[in-house]
């Protein structure tokens, strides 16, 4: 959590507390520490029993899911005390929380244009190679320059059971 | 036409005095023909099947773009090297042609059923926009509508070992 309450702090220093002429908030009253860290209850509204496709089954145990829209509106109430004290801080993830974390998500997940069954239809492994990472090239370098990776779990074990 | 009433007067005839070789040669034919239509159908569909089998294993999910230099996998994926993808710009630069999705993955976070209990579960807390995932047919096994605030998702063995039910 630590390196997102920083992440949300410049993003706070630069969207309002400069435009507006506010005092900035010092990144270092955020500690690497258990300082940091966030408490938050949640009311649990779904028990799952299987990964539904959204996680590997290796996660299945330990995985728990929220929406990914309320998570900073509903943080902004369980800040460590350092920035619970900063009102505009905390009034910011409130307001604009919902859109802001889409600024900062750490990782995107993609899937093939529809029918994406089409990519995986040959019956030779390298037609399949080929396909996908030819459509992942094109995407990461539709990104640009910024050294974004990506990983391929599902034509990795398509190729052990090829 | 005489012709084909001859074969077919001669065929009936072979069948009744020869029943036991005829049963034979049929049963030879369509053993013959239905295991070669079996292994044809097995051939095409064969990919479709480990296609499956492999999003069974990884998830119903093609890539996972990321822009740090560690990844071990998503099960335990936590990004602390402070570098994050800007999804709306993304988004804005590739004219949303790419079926894309953003998350975000706490792992080592510690879940309790009461904020004073002392033995606290390690779970990797997932945020996921339920609805541009469903757009995007990512896990569409996932038959929940999307979580409000302050609601959450737990497997029911974490359920069970937390004492927690639906609502708590």
């Amino acid at each position: 959590m630590y390196q997102n309450l920083i992440g949300l702090v410049e993003a706070y220093n630069t969207q309002v507390a400069i435009p507006k002429k506010l005092e900035p908030i010092n990144k270092e009253i955020v500690k690497p520490d258990d300082s940091s860290v966030i408490e938050f209850p949640c009311r649990v509204t779904i028990i799952g029993n299987q990964t539904y496709g959204k996680f590997p089954l290796a996660g299945v145990d330990d995985q728990a899911i929220m929406e990914y829209q309320y998570f900073l509106p509903l943080i902004a109430n369980y800040l460590p005390s350092e920035l619970a004290s900063k009102g505009d801080f905390k009034k910011f993830l409130q307001d604009k929380g919902s859109s802001l974390i889409y600024e900062i998500s750490d990782f995107m997940m993609m899937t093939l244009p529809h029918p994406r069954v089409a990519y995986y239809q040959s019956s030779n492994y390298f037609n399949i190679q080929k396909a996908v990472t030819t459509y992942a090239n094109e995407v990461i370098n539709a990104l640009g320059f910024f050294p974004v990776r990506i990983s391929l779990e599902v034509l990795k074990s398509m190729e052990l059971f090829s | 036409m005489s012709s084909s009433k001859f074969f077919f007067k001669h065929s009936f005839r072979d069948i009744n005095r020869r029943k036991f070789h005829f049963c034979l040669s049929f049963c030879s034919v369509f053993i013959v023909v239905w295991s070669a239509l079996v292994i044809n159908t097995l051939v095409e569909k064969g990919p479709v099947i480990f296609l499956k089998m492999a999003e069974g294993i990884q998830g119903q999910y093609d890539g996972i773009i990321y822009p740090t230099k560690q990844f071990m996998g998503l099960e335990d994926y936590e990004n602390v090297e402070g570098i994050f993808v800007n999804y709306t710009r993304v988004q804005k630069i590739t004219d949303k042609k790419y079926n894309l999705a953003p998350r975000k993955q706490f792992c080592d976070s510690h879940v309790g059923a009461d904020q004073n209990e002392p033995l606290r579960n390690s779970m990797c807390l997932m945020l996921m926009d339920t609805e541009l995932e469903r757009s995007i047919n990512l896990g569409s096994r996932y038959p929940f509508k999307p979580m409000k605030e302050g609601e959450c998702f737990i497997n029911e063995d974490q359920a069970m070992l937390m004492k927690v039910e639906l609502g708590d």
